[in-house]
């Protein structure tokens, strides 16, 4: 799933304002409200929000999903908040998603028992659908 | 003090302490007994091999009518062993929890094993399986003590009053009518580091507001009802406070049965939350039902993030409306792309539980749910869509809506070799339905097969997936067998 627009909200609880840099190079700036949009037909780009006041963390929705920070690689620092944005978002979140939950559950193995259990992504077990469509043939 | 101990039998999932040996302490507690606590379904897991664990689960599941007789005498001397060590001194009574239908062959084993003891202690049973009927007998679980006096506690229906009768001598009654009156549960004497997960239990409301035509909760619970938002949150306090509990998950068949009362619920829980900083970390996860935009409106959603919903299962079932409907689940495509927008934009994570093989599922039926596998990808990339369970193929369930004698007639429904449904334990999985013969076992069992590959392949995660397959081809082996 190939991205070729980013819908970015910023949300918090009080008024902020934000500037939005792209690759070093301002892009947009929205100023006194406790939500902000911004809309990015770019691939491949280091986005910055530069936030004030300082140290707040929002709530951070990409075309219309609120997505965790870890998840995203979204770096929460003091005065801006840092992403990489490319093509490739959704396949990477979703990569992350997995390996989280492998490292949550204590999983190393894709191969082992618990992974199928536990996380169930890729189980295709060819072995046991072979067999399976062979007794119902 | 006089002592009680609890139990209850397999099969159900080990990720926590059972809920209903956490009811049935806190009554027992809550009124002066000394109590003692032994989960044999995590006791039985611990002590027998996977080859064994998943015999019991196909005996468990009637996919299998019987299992050997080496295993049953494994499981009997397991229990009279762990009986024996676990039970205190002065106990009076053995109180068994039969956690549901799939738990009655197990439990007759167990409880017919106990009829042939001298005991100090008398039987308690109850539970969600003593209402049903065993598959290979059809005789009713009531009828069947009665007949043998093995029990002499039988608690049929809902435990509370009852058990509260025999421990008080008819000194105490709770109010049914108001849930709120029973005592909380109690959660001490469970090691929580022998579960998957450290968390708990806890309950909202009881019964259902739908009659979904597969679903035999009605007949557990014809009416429902539900707690305060208050008392749910206090419940939730005494469990972190005394056990360090931040994750409870809901036993509900769906949170939001009542909408004000689950509105309401979320909006105290994140009050309580911003004022003590201690609750920041509770989190709730539960049954739900998918609802129209203008019965969960967008402030509902935006309420539950701030309370902490981590996960709701969602029995979505067919992504075909045709089906849905024969099924009463009353809710529309459109409510469904509604229900996951919303989600999305709160970080709400969902199972959908899914059925392939309903009896008026069409090949047009089985499609849609393969283009809509397709169609909502995206929110499985991105973790609203968490995981889907497909399970098996469909599976009858008596005194359920569809397998009324009415519905039978109308669906045409038999087993493959034309008995009656139920004549055979085997006929609740290996059925055909008359007004839709192209959908026979095989051919549920073909496209379940089509469903997993395509899940597989679109990236959705299926945790346990394996199990299911293995019962699918038990299931395939033993229709080719019948053949």
């Amino acid at each position: 799933m190939i991205i070729n627009e980013f819908k970015i909200e910023l949300i918090y609880n009080t008024i902020f304002d934000v500037e939005c840099h792209i690759d070093n190079v301002l892009f947009s700036k929205s100023k006194n409200k406790s939500q902000h949009l911004f809309k990015i037909k770019k691939n491949n780009i280091k986005v910055e929000f530069f936030i004030n006041p300082q140290k707040i963390k929002p709530l951070i929705r990409i075309n219309g999903f609120l997505v965790n920070y870890g998840l995203a690689k979204i770096m929460p620092w003091d005065h801006k908040i840092e992403m990489f944005l490319d093509q490739f978002f959704y396949e990477n979140y979703s990569k992350n998603i997995i390996e989280s939950k492998k490292k949550y559950l204590g999983i190393s193995d894709e191969c082992s028992s618990d992974f199928d259990n536990f996380v169930g992504y890729n189980s295709y077990h060819f072995d046991i659908v072979n067999i399976i469509k062979k007794e119902i043939q | 003090m006089k002592s009680i101990l609890l139990t209850s039998l397999p099969k159900y999932d080990l990720s926590a302490p059972p809920a209903a040996l956490g009811v049935l302490q806190g009554i027992a507690k809550s009124n002066g007994w000394q109590t003692k606590i032994f989960d044999f379904n995590l006791f039985l897991h611990k002590n027998l091999t996977d080859e064994e664990w998943q015999a019991i689960d196909n005996w468990s599941m009637f996919i299998i009518n019987d299992i050997d007789d080496g295993l049953k005498k494994k499981i009997i001397n397991l229990w009279d062993l762990s009986i024996k060590t676990e039970m205190l001194e002065n106990t009076e009574y053995l109180l068994i929890s039969v956690f549901s239908y799939w738990s009655l062959y197990i439990a007759r084993l167990i409880i017919s094993n106990e009829g042939k003891k001298i005991k100090p202690y008398k039987l308690i049973v109850g539970g969600n399986g003593v209402v049903s009927k065993f598959p290979d007998s059809k005789e009713y679980f009531e009828h069947w003590n009665n007949k043998n006096k093995f029990i002499e506690h039988l608690i049929i229906g809902e435990g509370e009053n009852p058990l509260v009768k025999i421990l008080s001598k008819g000194r105490i009654k709770y109010d049914d009518k108001n849930i709120d009156s029973y005592p909380f549960p109690s959660y001490s004497g469970f090691d929580f580091n022998e579960y998957f997960e450290k968390k708990v239990y806890i309950t909202g409301s009881r019964g259902c507001v739908r009659k979904c035509t597969f679903c035999d909760i009605a007949n557990i619970w014809p009416k429902f009802r539900f707690r305060s938002a208050e008392s749910i949150i206090e419940e939730i306090k005494k469990h972190f406070y005394e056990h360090g509990i931040t994750r409870f998950d809901f036993t509900d068949s769906l949170i939001n049965g009542s909408v004000s009362n689950f509105y309401k619920f979320n909006c105290l829980l994140a009050e309580e939350k911003q004022k003590n900083a201690d609750l920041k970390d509770i989190i709730y996860l539960g049954q739900a039902i998918c609802r129209p935009k203008n019965q969960m409106l967008e402030k509902h959603y935006e309420a539950m993030y701030y309370a902490g919903c981590k996960q709701l299962t969602i029995g979505i079932e067919s992504f075909s409306f045709k089906i849905r409907e024969h099924m009463k689940k009353r809710f529309s495509d459109k409510d469904i792309e509604y229900h996951l927008e919303q989600c999305a934009i709160w970080n709400i994570p969902n199972i959908f539980l899914m059925i392939c093989g309903y009896p008026t599922e069409t090949i047009e039926d089985h499609n849609k749910n393969l283009q809509d596998l397709k169609k909502y990808q995206l929110f499985a990339k991105m973790g609203v869509i968490e995981m889907i369970r497909w399970g098996t193929t469909m599976h009858l369930i008596p005194d359920t809506p569809v397998t009324s004698q009415k519905s039978i007639q109308e669906l045409g429904l038999v087993s493959r070799d034309s008995t009656p449904i139920f004549f055979s334990p085997s006929s609740s999985y290996d059925w055909i339905s008359k007004i839709n013969p192209e959908l026979t076992i095989k051919e549920r069992i073909r496209r379940r097969i089509e469903l997993h590959e395509a899940t597989t392949r679109l990236g959705y995660l299926q945790p346990r997936v394996k199990e299911d397959l293995n019962t699918l081809l038990s299931l395939a082996k033993s229709v080719k067998i019948n053949n």
